[in-house]
């Protein structure tokens, strides 16, 4: 079942001469339960190809749906709204709310949504991230691992329907990036969570579905390593 | 240059914004400083100028001093100038027609006095030989003076001497001796031939009562003889705090037994220490000026705290690359040396150009307002840019020092990972639950993001207190000085009060009685004498207010009771508008009285404002008895009774209706009122006469009877124009009002500055956050009401400390200001509510500008933003 549809997406930067392509007429889709790696080297495309997924950053020309939903046609607010019930957003440098401790942080999308958290579920999630004796604590008294599976948290409270993780495991030594990564299998395999994921490490890579690589704005590579 | 100064200024021009915010709060303060000092200074320097012309600039007196004692004065290095003035002595003046100044004094001046007293040659020349003389207007315009300049005038001088203690002399200052029992006496001790050569104006110092004309004559320091004894002024050379003192100490030494200061002038040198006025104005500019400092602490203190925390990464990448602590230190050091280099000096003359400004401005209405002939200058004093210069200075190096230290101590690696511009726990971000049940998650991020800011929280909230404090403050103040003034007014219904000088029991002369009564300025005009006693009032009369707490003696309470004699026309009209016919009102047989029933009185708790009652409870035909004291017997007797006509709700020109409660004022007709104090019983003294005006020339009304006083040989009354008073209050108020308005603009200026800083700052340190927040699905909505929340935060917290402050200022302010008005406490709700918008106002607008800068950026470069 395709939960992501992406149709001649370009993003343009600059004008005239100096006019960048960031995006060159890209077309893919993403089915449910997928987990998809991004590689491409730095400058490739392949973050803005991940904003555009997010509905935070607009394409010059080309449509994104997810679930049959034109992203790019909803207004601001309806955007927001989009994304805090839809994406799941991960970010290399976690980019918690310093004033939240970590149940604020975690809740943070459904709160922002004025729903009641769901004390099961959300009690699954922490105790899967590891983070029950962690509750109170502020970011700041958190390691980089920790912040990280925070920001997990975060991205998976609402149930959302991909989850967009930015090189999630650049930030980190290798011990907390396989301990992150097999967090994020887990999710993918356990809840069926759509996965997208940028890296540019291609032993990350190799942990997931399919990988498409990107070159210059473009899909130079789209395979299937399993099913 | 240093590569660290490069540094420093190139980050002051890359923050541009925020360095011109700076600048500009620097020179604010700086101009404050330097103008309130300066207004300060021109105060006092124009009272100074205003107390010389009017009296001459002299600082210290010795009295009855001897020859050697003036020698010793003379040797005394610390004095200037000596002026010698010597009472020669008195001699008859026959045909005074002024009973209380029978005399001439001849008074001895040496060339210093009189070029240092302000003495108003009118014509001829000073005297420059002790044989000649220089005779005075007040004296030349009497009558029986006939000697004109040129001529010799032979006087037999002496001393006054009172019958009662004739060991004694008497001096000008005494009043002559003529009491029924006690007299004075001339003792003539010689004669003396002078030469007239000059007239002058009368002098400043003779008053009305002063026994004697004053003629002045020549005699310089050795005519001094050792069997005289001579008055010594002395001008300081430096006089200063400790001058008081050494004059004191040098006259014990010196066995002078008198020493005098000029207390008019040396108040507004500052150096009388017990003095009122100068403590006020000394406590008052204090207030101001720790006020000034402490808003430009704030403001530029935040602004480097901001600078370097903001910079905190620069300053890291600095010290991996090698940097000394020292260095960093100085990067954030020299950013304060410049910004002082270029704002002081700008915030100097700012200031004192603002000053000269007001002045040019302001110098006709304060010339009005506070009476004086010389105009408002700008003082210039090195001790005011001294003063600006150390404030301002050490502020900015305060304000540097901390963050400067704080910037030193940044590690590469701190800086570089960014733990240090975070440092919270869950103690300073701790919301309660119900602020997110009310407000939801925009409320509590709200509040946290504003906990996590402690120092620039702080800040805004001491801005924006003190503007309130302020502002409630002096326009409290405001209110209440125009309150006073009215309180002043009400109730009076004239415009020019005369009271002649001469108490008694003869009617005024008819010629100055026509003289006074028929001038073309006058509206109308009421001839009052009146006489006061007492008037035993039974119980069931007395005012209901005073029952409560009146002290009864045998059931009679004494009321004060003042007798107004009107004279017949005023008393027609008057006992016309009460129904009354004038002919019941002038049979003395049967003397009818009107009682000013209603009156209105201010109470002693100052709960109530003015209570308006009657002043007893009587009823027409009732009698009163006045009871009048006796001096000599030193007991009372009763006058004849007087039955009341009627009872009246208005008020003769002249009288007011504010009437102590307890008091009672009636009205007879010129005829009662002479049979009444005919009783030879009646003391002269105690018979007082006046004429009140209503005029709507009030000034050349006032002229006018300037006119008839000069004419009349000196002051026989006394002259008070109430509508320039009244117009005078009302300027004080005026200026009161512009100057502390503009005082209140400038604070609020900087406190302005300092919330724009540190809320834009603040905002900026949050992009990233704030990218974030909306990446994760946070609306526009949702953003725009956190950020209404956190001003509504900022502006409640405010308000929270600084209408309780506001309010016990106003109320000392008001406890201050009832001892000398009463009137009810009053909550200023109007200005409060003004505050409270401001307050939201100012907050919100520095968030809507702050944000909106937020707002444009797209999330994408929010979330690329590195922490600054």
């Amino acid at each position: 079942m395709e939960i992501v549809k992406v149709e001649g997406l370009s993003k343009e930067y600059g004008s005239g001469e100096t006019i960048v392509k960031a995006l060159d007429d890209v077309s893919f889709t993403i089915d449910k339960g997928e987990f998809v790696a991004i590689v491409g080297a730095s400058g490739s495309g392949k973050s803005t190809l991940m904003h555009m997924l997010g509905g935070v950053d607009k394409p010059t020309t080309g449509k994104v749906w997810v679930e049959d939903t034109d992203i790019y046609e909803l207004d601001e607010t309806q955007l927001a709204i989009f994304r805090r019930r839809q994406i799941g957003l991960i970010y290399q440098f976690y980019n918690l709310i310093p004033v939240l401790n970590v149940e604020e942080n975690i809740s943070l999308p459904l709160l922002l949504d004025g729903h009641k958290i769901d004390q099961e579920q959300f009690e699954k999630i922490i105790k899967s991230l590891k983070l029950e004796e962690r509750r109170t604590h502020l970011p700041n008294q958190l390691s980089g691992g920790q912040q990280q599976r925070v920001s997990i948290g975060r991205a998976l409270v609402s149930n959302p329907a991909i989850m967009l993780a930015d090189e999630p495991t650049g930030n980190l030594d290798s011990k907390n990036s396989e301990e992150i990564m097999s967090l994020l299998k887990h999710f993918n395999k356990t809840f069926s969570q759509t996965l997208v994921m940028i890296t540019h490490d291609e032993e990350i890579a190799l942990m997931a579905d399919r990988i498409i690589a990107i070159e210059d704005g473009r899909i130079i590579r789209d395979e299937r390593i399993r099913s | 240059m240093t590569i660290v100064q490069k540094l420093a200024i190139k980050q002051l021009w890359l923050n541009k914004k925020r360095s011109l915010i700076t600048v500009i709060g620097v020179i604010i303060s700086v101009a404050m400083i330097t103008g309130v000092i300066t207004l300060g200074l021109s105060f006092m320097n124009l009272l100074q100028r205003q107390v010389i012309a009017n009296e001459g600039e002299w600082h210290f007196s010795y009295s009855d001093i001897n020859a050697t004692q003036l020698e010793a004065i003379e040797q005394d290095p610390k004095q200037r100038d000596i002026l010698v003035s010597q009472d020669e002595g008195y001699a008859e003046f026959e045909g005074s027609t002024n009973p209380d100044r029978p005399y001439f004094l001849v008074r001895n001046y040496n060339a210093t006095a009189f070029e240092t007293f302000p003495i108003q040659l009118k014509e001829g020349r000073l005297p420059t030989e002790s044989n000649e003389l220089l005779i005075s207007e007040s004296a030349s315009n009497q009558d029986a003076f006939t000697y004109e300049i040129g001529d010799t005038i032979e006087m037999e001088l002496g001393q006054r001497v009172p019958s009662d203690d004739p060991s004694r002399t008497l001096t000008q200052e005494d009043e002559v001796v003529n009491y029924e029992g006690a007299s004075e006496t001339l003792t003539i001790e010689k004669s003396a031939v002078y030469t007239i050569v000059g007239m002058m104006e009368t002098p400043f110092f003779e008053n009305s009562w002063n026994p004697g004309y004053v003629f002045l004559s020549y005699k310089d320091m050795q005519m001094i003889t050792d069997d005289q004894t001579t008055d010594a002024y002395i001008v300081m050379d430096h006089l200063n705090q400790a001058s008081p003192e050494y004059i004191t100490a040098f006259a014990e030494t010196q066995g002078i037994e008198s020493v005098g200061s000029h207390g008019n002038l040396l108040r507004y040198y500052g150096i009388l220490s017990q003095d009122r006025t100068r403590n006020m104005l000394i406590t008052l500019s204090i207030i101001v000026i720790v006020i000034i400092v402490v808003g430009s602490i704030s403001l530029i203190y935040n602004a480097f705290a901001i600078s370097v925390s903001e910079r905190a990464r620069q300053l890291g990448m600095l010290s991996s690359i090698g940097a000394t602590k020292r260095q960093k230190r100085q990067i954030v050091f020299w950013e304060g040396a410049l910004i002082g280099a270029v704002s002081i000096p700008i915030g100097i003359i700012v200031g004192y150009t603002g000053i000269a400004l007001t002045f040019l401005i302001f110098n006709t209405l304060i010339q009005q307002a506070i009476d004086t002939t010389e105009s408002l200058r700008v003082v210039f004093s090195y001790w005011t840019i001294l003063i600006a210069l150390i404030i301002s200075i050490s502020t900015l190096f305060l304000s540097t020092y901390i963050p400067a230290k704080k910037a030193s101590e940044i590690t590469a690696i701190d800086a570089i990972r960014q733990t240090q511009a975070i440092k919270i726990s869950n103690k300073t971000v701790h919301t309660p639950k119900i602020l997110r049940k009310i407000f939801g998650i925009e409320g509590e991020l709200a509040s946290k993001n504003i906990r996590r800011n402690r120092s620039g929280y702080r800040a805004i909230v001491f801005s924006l207190s003190i503007s309130i404090v302020l502002f409630l403050t002096i326009t409290y103040f405001a209110a209440s000085l125009s309150k006073s003034n009215q309180l002043l007014e009400q109730g009076v219904n004239y415009d020019v009060e005369v009271t002649l000088e001469q108490r008694g029991k003869d009617p005024i002369s008819p010629e100055l009685y026509a003289k006074l009564t028929i001038l073309d300025e006058i509206e109308q005009v009421a001839a009052l004498s009146w006489i006061s006693g007492t008037s035993w009032i039974e119980e069931d009369k007395i005012a209901e207010e005073l029952a409560v707490y009146a002290q009864l003696e045998d059931g009679k309470y004494p009321y004060g009771i003042t007798i107004y004699g009107l004279d017949a026309e005023t008393m027609e009209n008057y006992a016309a508008s009460n129904g009354v016919a004038y002919e019941t009102m002038t049979n003395t047989e049967d003397p009818m009285m009107i009682v000013q029933e209603t009156i209105q009185y201010l109470t002693e708790d100052g709960e109530e404002n003015i209570v308006e009652t009657k002043a007893l409870n009587a009823e027409v035909n009732d009698e009163l008895v006045p009871e009048i004291y006796d001096l000599e017997t030193d007991s009372n007797f009763n006058l004849p009774a007087l039955k009341i006509a009627a009872l009246s709700d208005t008020s003769p020109i002249g009288i007011t209706n504010n009437v102590t409660l307890g008091m009672v004022n009636v009205f007879v007709s010129e005829e009662v009122f002479n049979a009444l104090v005919d009783d030879q019983r009646v003391e002269a003294e105690l018979v007082e006469r006046g004429f009140y005006y209503q005029s709507d020339q009030a000034q050349s009304l006032e002229n006018k009877l300037l006119d008839i006083q000069a004419d009349s040989g000196g002051a026989s009354f006394s002259i008070y124009n109430r509508q320039r008073a009244k117009q005078r209050g009302e300027q004080i108020i005026l200026l009161g009002y512009v100057f502390s308005n503009a005082f209140v603009v400038l604070i609020t200026l900087i406190c302005i500055a300092t919330i724009f800083n540190t809320i834009s700052t603040s905002i900026s340190l949050r992009k990233r956050e704030f990218a974030m927040l909306r990446s994760m699905g946070m609306t526009p909505k949702s953003f725009t009401k956190m950020i209404q929340l956190e001003s509504l935060f900022y502006g409640l917290k405010s308000l929270l400390y600084g209408l309780p402050i506001s309010f016990l200022m106003i109320y000392a302010f008001y406890q201050v200001w009832r001892t000398r008005f009463q009137f009810a406490f009053e909550m200023p709700w109007t200005a409060i509510f003004i505050a409270v918008i401001s307050v939201f106002v100012i907050v919100g607008l520095a968030m809507i500008y702050s944000s909106n800068k937020v707002k444009k950026d797209t999330i994408i470069d929010g979330l690329k933003q590195e922490n600054i």
